[in-house]
């Protein structure tokens, strides 16, 4: 029965578990790419810290 | 500091190359045939019995010999007629007489189709009832324990597996975080213990650079690990033993933070920073590698099992897997090096007012 749930899982019954839930790595892959993006804004901020500094 | 004439260093070039690649592989090659759905579920033995089953990435065609089988352990018995719908529908009739062991009441059958394109397995696909009734064929003429030859898998493609689906290719995004984290910290520790042999500041610099990146590949892979849980596992945080783990790696790292923003002597601040980071990653290596091996997990590799064994990582995924983990390691050494580099700056700037 365990196994039987598990297989119906990947009947689509929403956008993001549409076409195999293929919307779910896009939204991993975007994450991780945000994440970073973040982080290198927040050093930009920084450097910019370091420049008025420096005038 | 020494000027360098180029822009980036040969190093970073390999980022630049091979995550496109990795994007691009990851999402253009296509997932091999599977079967998502096969209607009914549970049927008793001996009646003639026909299931419908819904394929993904299949191109079922009337004329092309495609033939099915139900399967348990070595035993199987062939389709009595495969009647093709639609390139992803058919409908298959068999006649199952009892399983050859009677002391089952319950019998799971997995369904193993041969096609043109390779073949299609859908583990624990239908229950059979196993009561002795009328036999319309003796059950050892029925079941076979013959090797079933099947088309060998002549496309290009990451294998279909039944919860994952299309998520299958999550395997690039996610799993290469905790890779380079886990590089991440080992690197610090190796100039935490040459800060304390050698007092350079610059080592301790380097080293807490690379615990704040590291620190953020790791909540970024717990987040797209609850993500991926959702729709496979059925919820962001099934308390699984490795996502326990992680999220108590992390905490620990946090209070490496914590302790050092607490320090305000310099000196102090960098031995007993380095120490924590030591003693830090001393003990999540049993809590990431050890413990969740001794405990059933949802993830792979645990309860027992080396981790990314052959039936979780085919040669075509090799192909991207690999080449995924080093760029990850090396853009987390790259912002590292950022981090480090803007850190530098601001202590010269601050020791020069």
């Amino acid at each position: 029965m365990f196994y039987h749930k598990i297989n119906m899982i990947l009947v689509e019954t929403d956008f993001l578990r549409s076409i195999g839930k293929i919307y779910v790595v896009a939204l991993v892959s975007l994450i991780v790419w945000a994440g970073i993006i973040f982080y290198l804004i927040h050093l930009e901020r920084k450097v910019k810290k370091l420049e008025d500094q420096m005038k | 500091m020494k000027t360098n004439k180029n822009l980036l260093s040969w190093w970073k070039w390999a980022v630049i190359l091979i995550m496109p690649y990795m994007i691009l592989m990851g999402f253009l090659v296509p997932l091999g045939q599977g079967i998502i759905s096969i209607t009914p579920f549970s049927f008793k033995a001996g009646e003639t019995q026909q299931f419908t089953i819904k394929g993904y990435n299949t191109k079922f065609a009337s004329n092309s010999g495609i033939k099915a089988w139900l399967k348990h352990d070595e035993w199987h018995v062939p389709a009595q007629d495969v009647h093709i719908l639609n390139p992803r529908e058919a409908s298959l009739s068999f006649t199952i007489p009892s399983f050859l062991d009677s002391s089952l009441s319950n019998v799971d059958l997995s369904l193993v189709m041969d096609t043109p394109d390779g073949p299609i397995v859908l583990p624990s696909a239908v229950n059979l009832n196993n009561l002795r009734g009328i036999q319309a064929v003796s059950p050892e003429l029925a079941w076979s324990k013959e090797k079933i030859s099947a088309h060998p898998e002549n496309n290009f493609n990451y294998p279909f597996r039944s919860v994952l689906g299309e998520t299958i290719r999550n395997i690039y995004f996610h799993v290469p975080l905790w890779f380079a984290m886990i590089t991440l910290f080992a690197t610090s520790v190796y100039y935490s213990i040459k800060y304390i042999r050698d007092k350079q500041a610059i080592y301790e610099q380097k080293s807490e650079s690379m615990v704040i990146v590291g620190v953020i590949f790791g909540i970024l892979g717990t987040i797209t690990g609850a993500i991926w849980a959702k729709f496979t596992w059925g919820s962001y945080w099934s308390f699984d033993v490795k996502q326990n783990m992680a999220a108590i790696s992390l905490l620990i790292y946090g209070g490496y933070f914590l302790l050092k923003s607490s320090i305000t002597d310099p000196d102090a601040k960098g031995r007993i920073g380095s120490i924590y980071n030591i003693f830090a990653f001393v003990i999540i290596i049993p809590l990431i590698f050890v413990i969740p091996r001794r405990f059933d997990s949802l993830h792979p590799g645990n309860g027992g099992n080396p981790a990314l064994g052959t039936q979780d990582l085919d040669n075509t995924m090799r192909l991207v897997f690999y080449p995924a983990v080093i760029s990850y390691i090396i853009l987390g050494f790259w912002i590292a090096q950022l981090v480090y580099r803007i850190n530098l700056i601001n202590s010269k700037l601050v020791n020069n007012n």
